[in-house]
């Protein structure tokens, strides 16, 4: 679906024809949980959050300005979603030992082969906590430009950033996931 | 030891094309900025490789429930939603059980809401005027 037919959506859904809003949640369900799930750093909470953020966009879909694409309005509505929450819970750092109880999310299947499924996992386990350990500014470019692959310049109209800050800040995040995870890659 | 001059700018993509050619052919010959290069760019790719989890089966409908909700009540979303998610939508009858369960019982009672917008309409011979603004056909299909 290109910005044209995505932008005709968005008309539907605003003369009253709802059905086509699932169109919308259909195409950005997963990018946003992903993006929710790894700033939050829980599956069950990302989907609640994710669901609200849908909801959320719909009830202000008659706000929505057409200079951005609509992803970028998503993604800016998750993220102050996503930071609101996380400061209510004022959880700024999540430990090392984090509890995983209710940490259940379903991961894509990748084909490899058990043991490269092992050392993956410790991998994606590792990268996942270490994301977690980011300050927040940092852990939110670092989520939208190496898990969601959103452009730098998406990813300045998202925050409100300058370009020059969003690079800077993704290096960054890089240098303190390199501390953060020394010798373990 | 200091970083060599236009190691940062390489590594935050901030070169112009000709002296970012320029940095790739002195990192052929220092040592220093050529580790600090590889150990980002195995950091880059392990991050890129960070599997994406898949979103619950019954997403869509638990995020269209409401959406049918806001259409039909015609009311704005604003602290309703958060009181789903706590207690209830607060309307006796309605909203009790699980997520998924307030959910799907707000779904179809805005459903049932519908219906008897259309009827309403039908009797008021108010067709594709109706209060909740739905189109008369479309809201008899809300009853299949």
């Amino acid at each position: 679906m290109d910005v044209t037919e995505e932008l005709q959506v968005i008309d539907a859904v605003l003369k009253g024809d709802v059905d086509q809003f699932e169109v919308l949640v259909n195409r950005y369900q997963k990018p946003i949980v992903n993006f929710v799930f790894r700033m939050v750093g829980n599956y069950e909470d990302a989907t609640e959050l994710a669901q609200d953020v849908f909801i959320k966009s719909y009830v202000s879909l008659s706000s929505f300005n057409r200079q951005y694409r609509f992803s970028t309005w998503l993604f800016r509505i998750a993220t102050n979603r996503a930071i609101d929450f996380l400061r209510k819970r004022k959880v700024a750092v999540v430990s090392m030992e984090g509890d995983y109880e209710d940490y259940t999310p379903q991961y894509e299947s990748n084909g490899n082969s058990p043991l490269e499924t092992l050392e993956d996992g410790r991998l994606k386990m590792l990268l996942g906590d270490a994301i977690q350990q980011l300050p927040l500014e940092y852990r939110e470019v670092i989520v939208l430009y190496h898990i969601n692959e959103e452009s730098y310049e998406e990813i300045s109209e998202i925050t409100d950033l300058p370009l020059g800050t969003v690079k800077n800040r993704i290096f960054r995040a890089r240098k303190m996931l390199k501390k953060i995870l020394e010798g373990e890659i | 030891m200091k970083d060599c001059e236009g190691l940062k700018y390489y590594l935050t993509d901030a070169m112009e094309s000709d002296a970012k050619k320029r940095f790739e052919a002195h990192l052929t010959d220092c040592e220093k900025c050529s580790d600090v290069v590889k150990e980002d760019r195995t950091i880059s790719r392990a991050l890129f490789q960070v599997p994406k989890v898949n979103t619950p089966t019954r997403f869509v409908a638990t995020v269209m429930g409401p959406v049918w909700y806001c259409r039909c009540a015609g009311s704005r979303y604003g602290r309703r939603t958060s009181r789903w998610q706590r207690a209830g939508c607060g309307r006796a009858g309605h909203c009790r059980g699980s997520l998924s369960g307030r959910f799907r019982v707000v779904y179809l009672h805005c459903r049932a809401q519908h219906f008897l917008c259309a009827l309403r309409c039908l009797a008021f011979g108010a067709v594709g005027s109706s209060n909740c603004g739905e189109r008369i056909p479309g809201t008899l299909l809300c009853l299949l």
